[in-house]
């Protein structure tokens, strides 16, 4: 299993309002992705961030996704107002759901 | 002891009374003398009827009268016996035939001399004889039988192939058949594999020794029946496997057998397998011939059952090709159009956001949706013409594929075809053409390409051809194979040729008729 973690600093209202984006815009068409496996959504609405983590199957998935992922949230960032701070690939070396 | 008293006159008449030998004794003109119990037997005449008669006038047949005179003149002038050969006719007008022998005996002073004659009656062994030279009912009788129980295996076999039983089934069947018939204590089916070795692919044997199992793979090589059959594409035997020394002769003289023939299963046109029987005694000269006869149903039942596998794997390839180009497409859909119209409609949302900003923020981001739009229309257009191309309905197959070939990155000449098909043979014309100009876009490192077309009858003709590496193997991968699969579900052939270095050659045939 891999990730793709963007971190961004957002207020509570882009939050909201990334939140609405991610799940009409995005999620379509990200579950009919090859070798997606879901997405996770973290906030700390006191400290004014917003964690977005895609889960790929392998690392080809991830690799063929990462333009797009990119490009994409860049989009929605922009959209919301949003500053991407950071945009991440890691490997879950531990995955107990 | 002297013997001498047994052989008085007593002795003589009682001989002459109880022998089988028909003794006949003759005077000097021919008349008889003595005609003893076995001429009675023989003739039906009572001695009383022929006693004191001229021979020729009571058993030697007319038409043998002249030579009889003739041997008795010799005797009696020479004295010298004369074996013969001749025949005596009975009192009902029969002929039998009789070897004489014969003694002169000289006249004594009570006594002229007279002929003793003594003869064995050949008519039956005669008759016997004959039969062996083909006139035998018996014999004849007991040939016929075996030929229909010949006939009647052969035809359990051919029904079991007619109606489409597994090519086991028919192994079996033809081993046991084929023991019963050629009356022999072990059978088995053999299929060669390609190097010196067979596989028993069914077998039978009478007296349960069991050398080998289905799916035993064994030697085949040349000191072996099956392997002389597979290596002259004739029958072969080994006549006495304990007049040679290999260790499938000592196999084969463990468990009792001496002697094996093969014949060989040719399954389009190459020898494929063998069936091959044992004996503990040397097989009949007609072992071969018999087998030979089994061998063309094995054929027939591996052919059909190879043709029938044939088509269950072109089908499943066909509906696995299908899938397959399904999932593509929709992959294509996705990671492609559909990806851009999400983009797009994020890019929009955001000019929204900036309306009220001056136009150097809208303009770019409005010049990248116009751009993203167009490039997902044509995305879809590709996938479009991927699936069925306008060209090809709107104006035809040659000028459908003319457009294909100006879009790839070889030179390809697209041979002249005006001439309108049915929507069938046209796409099936189109995919084969399109799919093997891919093939030789991506894997044959050509320079230039070339696609031609005659219409021959009811077939239209087809052939595509390229300047590239060749090589193309047939069985490797399903592009080659999904071609040919096309070609065959429309009623057509397809053929490759790749030799390595020289390019490659589709060429095919489809049916202009909608038949398929």
């Amino acid at each position: 299993m891999f990730a793709r973690v963007h971190v961004l600093a957002t207020t509570p209202h882009q939050h909201d309002r990334g939140l609405e984006l991610v799940r009409d815009q995005l999620l379509p068409w990200l579950r009919d992705s090859t070798g997606y496996r879901g997405l996770i959504r973290l906030a700390d609405r006191a400290a004014g961030k917003t964690l977005v983590i895609t889960l790929w199957a392998d690392e080809e998935s991830l690799q063929a996704s990462a333009e797009a992922g990119d490009r994409l949230s860049e989009l929605t960032a922009a959209n919301v107002g949003a500053t991407r701070l950071a945009l991440e690939q890691y490997e879950a070396t531990l995955f107990d759901v | 002891m002297s013997t001498d008293f047994v052989l008085g006159d007593d002795f003589a008449r009682v001989l002459t009374e109880t022998t089988q030998a028909l003794v006949c004794v003759l005077d000097s003109g021919g008349r008889i003398l003595l005609f003893n119990d076995a001429c009675e037997r023989t003739t039906g005449y009572k001695r009383g009827e022929v006693i004191g008669r001229d021979a020729r006038e009571a058993v030697i047949p007319p038409e043998e009268s002249e030579a009889f005179a003739d041997v008795l003149a010799y005797i009696w002038k020479t004295g010298l016996s004369s074996p013969q050969v001749g025949h005596w006719k009975t009192k009902d007008g029969e002929r039998r035939l009789i070897a004489w022998s014969n003694k002169l005996m000289p006249a004594g002073e009570d006594r002229p001399s007279y002929l003793v004659t003594t003869g064995i009656d050949l008519s039956d062994s005669a008759a016997e004889a004959e039969g062996a030279l083909g006139g035998d009912v018996e014999a004849k009788l007991v040939e016929i039988s075996r030929l229909a129980q010949e006939q009647r295996a052969l035809r359990r076999v051919a029904t079991l192939v007619a109606s489409e039983a597994t090519p086991e089934r028919v192994f079996t069947a033809v081993s046991e058949e084929s023991a019963r018939v050629l009356e022999v204590n072990a059978s088995a089916v053999f299929r060669y594999e390609g190097d010196d070795t067979a596989t028993v692919v069914g077998r039978h044997d009478r007296d349960g020794v069991g050398v080998f199992q289905v799916g035993d793979r064994i030697l085949a090589d040349d000191n072996t029946a099956i392997g002389r059959a597979r290596d002259s594409a004739l029958p072969a035997r080994i006549q006495d496997y304990y007049a040679i020394d290999t260790d499938v002769a000592r196999t084969m003289r463990n468990v009792g057998y001496r002697s094996t023939v093969a014949a060989p299963i040719f399954v389009g046109g190459v020898p494929w397998g063998a069936v091959a029987i044992a004996a503990a005694e040397r097989l009949p000269p007609d072992s071969e011939a018999r087998l030979m006869a089994f061998c063309e149903l094995v054929s027939l039942a591996v052919a059909s059952a190879q043709a029938r596998e044939d088509l269950q794997s072109s089908r499943a390839r066909i509906v696995k090709a299908g899938d397959e180009q399904r999932r593509r497409l929709e992959r294509n859909l996705h990671d492609g159009a559909q990806q851009r119209l999400v983009s797009l409609a994020l890019t929009l949302r955001l000019a929204r956001t900036k309306l009220g900003s001056g136009p150097e923020t809208l303009e770019p981001l409005l010049a990248g949706a116009a751009e993203e739009l167009g490039k997902a229309l044509e995305e879809l257009r590709e996938l479009a013409r991927g699936l069925h191309p306008a060209a090809l309905t709107e104006q035809g197959l040659g000028p459908a594929l003319q457009t294909l070939a100006e879009r790839l990155p070889v030179e390809v000449q697209v041979g002249a075809l005006d001439a309108r098909m049915s929507d069938h043979v046209e796409a099936t014309a189109y995919y084969i053409c399109s799919e093997a100009l891919t093939n030789v876009t991506k894997h044959a490192q050509a320079t230039r390409a070339e696609v031609s077309f005659a219409r021959e009858g009811d077939v239209l003709r087809f052939e595509i051809s390229d300047d590239g590496r060749g090589g193309a193997d047939p069985r490797a991968g399903s592009g080659i194979l999904g071609l040919r699969d096309r070609a065959e579900a429309a009623g057509g052939t397809l053929f490759v040729i790749s030799p390595p270095g020289r390019g490659t050659v589709v060429t095919g045939t489809l049916p202009l008729s909608d038949s398929a």
